[in-house]
């Protein structure tokens, strides 16, 4: 209990000091707190998460409710805030299925960590320890936001800094590093704005998203390797001081313990691989797993479990599943792809310690191996962020080496003691997690003395024998990985697109993308026809009907075709069935492409096609005698084109319901009428060659004919039903397919 | 071990239709006119889906600009084509 104790004093002093809190929230730092309120609200259910969690979590709180409250709010607004932010990103790719569920662990998670964080940093602050452990220990909190930015973890981050810049007021232990610790969270307010914003576009553009998620996946490591660096500089100021202050690294180590299985709890849910600590918190999180969502606790169980076997990719993927299983599909990929992403972003270093995880056998260093990477990843990410983020990066990487160093040799048997003794000073954590520590810290302790005295040297030459080939198949696994996850990635953007694809497999969605992609051709070239040809045949119309011979209308046949459009998509798609010797009209565009057709077919389908079509004088006229049989046949579905058109008006909306009506009518007396002008015309006209094509066209449209009917029916079905039994029918869907647009 | 376990797992469940689905992508990739052209077939299943979808993307759009502006046309001259047809009726 005296860590309770401890942080009721700081609480105290905290209200005592509440003014002196309060000007700093004045401060930058605080202003992206307002900025994200917005989010809150949005997602109005996690504060509320947040808060009641809060406060059944806390029992201190409850004693100093007036203090808690407020600090407590405006920490779990931030992690909210972050939280919401992801869940924003999660929404957009998972069509926010996950709000919710994912909103709730992770409020319950920031709850505890803000706790963990208050006292933590309380603790070391009440430790009064000396500026220059503040100026590490707080540029390395700094650190971490300005890392997180690209990452939605930012907020948490960032009001971890807020937090930890009121308590260096507060003790007016670091009041220098208070300001530049604000000016970061100014960067990392703007970063994170920018971030926040790149998140927004990924939807609609996958590219970027993956991007964004390769920037969160960066920043993951960075972050937890600051967090750590920081943990590791706080055991080395204790182990520094002999281990004399014992309750100074139990807090240290005990509660970076902690705070690093929020994080890795809240990174889990986050869908950040979060593999590196997993050892490490096995036991916070089982003393948590009470309290906290199971889902987490699963998840951080389960990279454990699966980081013994392979590696952090494969963690990150396991993890994520407890969390929801319903954004794997999207998120999945993501998720591999991050931390594909962060074994290539931390580089050499990161690879040797790579090596040294899948090396080490699960039960021994648990707490060393995350301290270890942790330390190289800092290494590796100190030179990121000066590249990103030029001054006070240079500080950065000055602080972060000057911390890693050291560290090496004592975080990791002081990770040992502190938690063995954190364990021991938190009597109201469960057995549990004292046996583990126990068991975790011992076992390692040994190894971690030998190792930590060159974990960088030592590593690469200890694993190299072991692990070249098994990193050559990480990588190979890993490009493999990340390659089909694109795969599948575009995969579900395609299955987006193409309407009413129920698909699972691969193979039929491909399918499916085929023809649809087929149809949507056909279909912009009969609109781009009928849309740029509709207008021609309007001006023409009267000199059509001069025309007689077949061959002169050739160059009008254009035209027929742009009436037949025209029509059909004035007078509906019944017009179309109805004389289904618009057929060939509307089939030769395709056929042809954007040129016309040659004329010896070509004039009669125009002829035919604007026979079809509403305008059968036309069509009469212009081919005379031996279309007469077909003329008085025709008349009695084209005389119907009129009525159907004063009828349904040329609203293009809600003529489905109409058109199957007239479809049906339409469809019983024009098929055989169409057959028999056809067959009469063939035997009629002198040009029988030219005729012949064009029957036999409407022949077999009229056989495709019967397509459209059901297809209208089913609008849904359109595009599925009918292509590739002839261009015509096709054509016929392609119309339906409007129509259905249209509703 | 992981990445042998991962690679029977992806053979087994991936193999049957690796050829298939190769077909089917190189056919997808023959009905995008930027990958049409590409003779080699060296584009990545990745690749064909993204312009497949931006294609398919862009079609959309074609067809919607398309419908629009038909419809427009439509509206303009359903009078005089209303006109044109009564006047051939009354012929």
């Amino acid at each position: 209990m005296p860590l309770f104790e401890l942080y009721r004093m700081t609480k105290e002093r905290l209200d005592s000091a509440k003014n002196n809190n309060s000007s700093p929230s004045n401060d930058p730092s605080f202003q992206p707190e307002n900025d994200f309120v917005e989010l809150v609200w949005e997602s109005g259910q996690i504060l509320m998460q947040g808060q009641s969690s809060k406060a059944r979590k806390s029992p201190t709180s409850t004693s100093l409710p007036s203090q808690c409250v407020p600090s407590h709010t405006t920490k779990t607004r931030d992690r909210d805030i972050g939280n919401g932010t992801k869940i924003g990103k999660f929404g957009t790719v998972d069509s926010s299925l996950n709000e919710i569920p994912m909103s709730v662990p992770s409020g319950e998670m920031g709850l505890n960590q803000d706790d963990d964080m208050v006292r933590w940093l309380n603790y070391s602050v009440d430790e009064s320890l000396q500026h220059e452990y503040c100026s590490d220990f707080l540029p390395e909190l700094s650190g971490v936001t300005r890392n997180e930015l690209s990452s939605q973890n930012n907020f948490p981050s960032f009001d971890k800094s807020s937090s930890s810049n009121q308590f260096a007021r507060e003790f007016n232990t670091v009041s220098v590093h208070n300001d530049v610790s604000l000016d970061r969270g100014n960067l990392s307010k703007i970063s994170s704005v920018g971030g926040g914003e790149d998140t927004r576009p990924k939807n609609s553009a996958s590219q970027l998203y993956t991007s964004s998620s390769q920037q969160c996946q960066t920043s993951f490591p960075y972050f937890r390797s600051r967090v750590s660096d920081s943990t590791g500089s706080n055991m080395k100021n204790s182990a520094e001081n002999a281990m004399a202050g014992g309750s100074n690294p139990v807090s240290g180590g005990s509660l970076s313990g902690v705070k690093i299985q929020k994080q890795d709890q809240k990174m889990s849910s986050n869908k950040s691989g979060f593999m590196n600590f997993s050892h490490f918190t096995r036991p916070v999180a089982l003393v948590k797993a009470n309290l906290q969502n199971l889902g987490s606790m699963s998840g951080s169980g389960l990279s454990r479990i699966e980081r013994m076997g392979s590696k952090d990719k494969s963690s990150v993927a396991s993890s994520s599943i407890p969390v929801d299983p319903t954004p794997i599909h999207s998120s999945g990929g993501l998720r591999k792809e991050v931390s594909s992403q962060c074994q290539p972003v931390p580089g050499p270093s990161k690879v040797d310690v790579k090596p040294l995880d899948v090396k080490l056998p699960e039960q021994a260093a648990a707490a060393e191996q995350p301290e270890v990477r942790c330390q190289e990843d800092a290494c590796n990410n100190d030179k990121r962020p000066s590249q990103n983020l030029g001054e006070s990066a240079t500080k950065e990487l000055l602080d972060g080496e000057k911390t890693a160093e050291p560290v090496v040799t004592s975080s990791s048997v002081c990770s040992g003691n502190s938690v063995e003794r954190a364990s021991d000073d938190h009597p109201t954590h469960n057995l549990k997690r004292k046996h583990h520590d126990n068991e975790d810290s011992e076992c390692p302790s040994e190894d971690v003395e030998e190792e930590s005295v060159g974990v960088k040297k030592a590593v690469p030459s200890r694993v190299s024998s072991g692990s070249k080939r098994s990193r050559a198949a990480e990588v190979h696994n890993l490009s493999e990985r990340r390659r089909r996850d694109r795969i599948n990635e575009k995969m579900r953007a395609l299955q987006e697109l193409i309407p009413n694809c129920n698909k699972v497999d691969k193979a039929s969605m491909l399918d499916e993308a085929i023809e649809y992609l087929k149809t949507l051709q056909l279909q912009v070239q009969i609109m781009s026809m009928g849309a740029g040809l509709y207008m021609p045949p309007m001006m023409f119309q009267p000199g059509m009907q001069h025309l007689h011979p077949a061959a002169h209308m050739a160059p009008y046949c254009p035209m027929g075709m742009g009436m037949g459009m025209g029509v059909g998509f004035g007078m509906g798609m019944p017009d179309m069935n109805g004389s289904s010797s618009c057929y060939p009209v509307v089939q030769v565009p395709p056929m042809h492409g954007a040129h016309f057709p040659s004329p010896s077919v070509s004039g009669p389908a125009a002829m035919q096609g604007m026979a079809g079509s509403n305008f059968p004088l036309f069509g009469l006229h212009g081919q005379g005698h031996p279309m007469s049989m077909a003329h008085t046949s025709l008349l009695t579905p084209l005389s119907r084109g009129p009525i159907m058109k004063s009828a349904m008006g040329l609203a293009a909306c809600g003529m489905v319901g109409p058109m199957d009506n007239l479809d049906a009518a339409t469809a019983s007396t024009s098929k055989d009428q169409v057959q028999n002008p056809n067959s009469q015309v063939m035997q009629n006209t002198g040009t029988s060659s030219s005729v012949n094509p064009t029957s036999g066209q409407c022949q077999t449209t009229n056989e495709g004919f019967a397509q459209p009917t059901g297809v209208q029916e089913d609008c849904q079905a359109a595009e599925v039903n009918g292509h590739g039994t002839f261009n015509s029918s096709s054509k016929n869907d392609d119309e339906s397919n409007r129509q259905a647009c249209y509703d | 071990m992981s990445s042998r376990r991962s690679r029977s797992r992806q053979s087994g469940s991936s193999r049957i239709t690796d050829d298939q689905i190769n077909d089917l992508v190189s056919k997808l990739q023959q009905l995008l006119p930027e990958l049409r052209n590409s003779l080699s077939d060296k584009v990545s299943a990745a690749k064909v889906l993204q312009e497949t979808c931006n294609y398919i993307r862009s079609l959309h759009r074609e067809v919607d600009d398309l419908s629009e502006r038909l419809s427009e046309l439509l509206e303009t001259t359903d009078s005089a084509q209303a006109a044109i047809i009564r006047s051939l009726l009354m012929q």
